[in-house]
C-alpha cells in the first residue's frame, strides 16, 4: 500500500493504523499530531484510524513560532 | 494587570519563540522578560527526532501559556487545518491567525483572514488575528467576535519599528474595548516604548531578542521598555508645543529690571 508521508511516497503493508505507522518511524505519539487527507485526527483514534492506499499523511511535531 | 481573551496577566511582552541559538537560551529570555505567553508552530516531524518533546518539555517546565501561530498558511483551508492541528497538540483553543498574502512584506492576507477568522470562532477558537492597521478589516474581525486584534508595527522580522503611528493611534481610537497587542517589527526596546505610549495593551516581538547579541539581557529591556511606556500612557502624556514653555518659575527671576 502506498501512501505519502510529509511528502514523500512510502510503502506499507496493510493493514496499518496511524498509530502502528508512528511507532515504525520511532514517532512518540504524545508529541506529535498527524492530519489525514487535509483532516486532524484525534490523539484518541490514531490507534483506531486505518491507513488506505493513497493518503496523504502529515504528522506534525511543535516547534519555535514567532 | 490586563485581560487577554479572558485571560487575565501582568507581562505586557509576549515573546516568540523561534530563532535563537539553542534552547537554554530562550528559556532564559523568557524568563528575564518575565513573559507569560509565548508563540509556538507545528512543522513537519523528522522521523527518529527529538526535537518537538524536548521543545514541549522546555515549555512546559517555563509554565507559560502557549499561543500556537499559523504562519506560513496562505489559504483560508490550510490556516483552518493548522488551527485544528495546533489545538489538539497544544491543547488550547488561543489561535494566532495569521495568512500570508504578500510574500515579499508577508502582509497578512484581510480577505483571508476575516473568512477564516469567522470559521474558526464557529468552532470554539479564540482567535489572535494577525492583521495590519487597516480599520475596515478591523471591524469585520470584531463583529465577527475577535476579542483581539494584533497590528503590525511594520512587517515581520524587518525591525523598523512602527512605521505607521498614526494608524496605531487611530486603531486605539476605534477599538477601545478590543484588545491591542502590537505584533511584528519591532526592532529596538524604544519601539516597543512607543507602541505602548500609544495606547497598545501589549506587544509581541521574536526577531529583536532572538537575534541580540545576549538575547536575555535584550529580552529584559524591552520588559523595561514596554512596562515604561505603559506606565507613561497611563500617567497622561503631555500634548506637545510648538513653543518653547519656561519650566523653571519666572517669577521672582533676579537681575530682572
Amino acid at each position: 500500500m502506498r501512501i505519502r508521508v510529509n511528502g514523500i511516497a512510502e510503502d506499507h503493508s496493510a493493514p496499518c493504523t496511524i498509530a502502528e505507522l508512528l511507532s515504525r518511524r520511532g514517532t512518540d505519539p504524545r508529541f506529535v499530531v498527524v492530519a489525514r487527507n487535509e483532516t486532524c485526527v484525534r490523539r484518541a483514534e490514531l490507534a483506531a484510524t486505518l491507513l488506505e492506499p493513497g493518503d496523504a499523511i502529515e504528522i506534525l511535531a511543535p516547534m519555535q513560532g514567532g | 494587570m490586563w485581560i487577554a481573551a479572558g485571560v487575565t496577566m501582568k507581562s505586557r511582552l509576549l515573546l516568540g519563540t523561534a530563532r535563537y541559538p539553542s534552547p537554554a537560551i530562550l528559556a532564559n529570555a523568557v524568563v528575564r522578560a518575565g513573559a507569560e505567553v509565548v508563540t509556538v508552530s507545528l512543522r513537519r516531524d523528522q522521523a527518529g527526532a527529538a526535537t518537538g518533546r524536548g521543545f514541549l518539555e522546555l515549555i512546559g517546565e517555563l509554565g507559560v501559556r502557549v499561543l500556537p501561530n499559523t504562519a506560513g498558511c496562505r489559504t483560508v483551508k490550510e490556516a483552518l487545518l493548522t488551527a485544528e492541528l495546533a489545538r489538539e497538540l497544544f491543547g488550547t483553543s488561543w489561535i494566532k491567525l495569521e495568512v500570508t498574502g504578500d510574500e515579499a512584506t508577508l502582509q497578512p492576507d484581510p480577505f483571508a483572514t476575516v473568512e477564516a477568522a469567522g470559521a474558526l470562532i464557529a468552532r470554539g477558537f479564540e482567535v489572535f488575528p494577525y492583521v495590519t492597521t487597516d480599520l475596515v478589516l478591523g471591524e469585520r474581525l470584531v463583529a465577527l467576535g475577535c476579542r483581539v486584534l494584533m497590528p503590525w508595527a511594520s512587517p515581520i522580522g524587518a525591525g523598523r519599528g512602527l512605521a505607521d503611528p498614526e494608524a496605531l493611534r487611530a486603531m486605539r481610537r476605534r477599538f477601545p474595548e478590543i484588545t491591542l497587542i502590537v505584533d511584528a517589527g519591532l526592532g529596538r526596546p524604544s519601539h516597543a516604548t512607543q507602541a505602548m505610549e500609544l495606547g497598545a495593551d501589549a506587544v509581541l516581538l521574536n526577531t529583536a531578542v532572538a537575534l541580540a547579541d545576549d538575547p536575555a539581557t535584550m529580552a529584559e529591556a524591552f520588559a523595561l521598555a514596554v512596562r515604561a511606556g505603559w506606565l507613561g500612557h497611563e500617567a497622561g502624556l503631555m500634548v506637545p508645543r510648538e513653543v518653547a514653555s519656561p519650566s523653571t518659575p519666572v517669577l521672582g527671576v533676579p537681575f530682572s529690571t
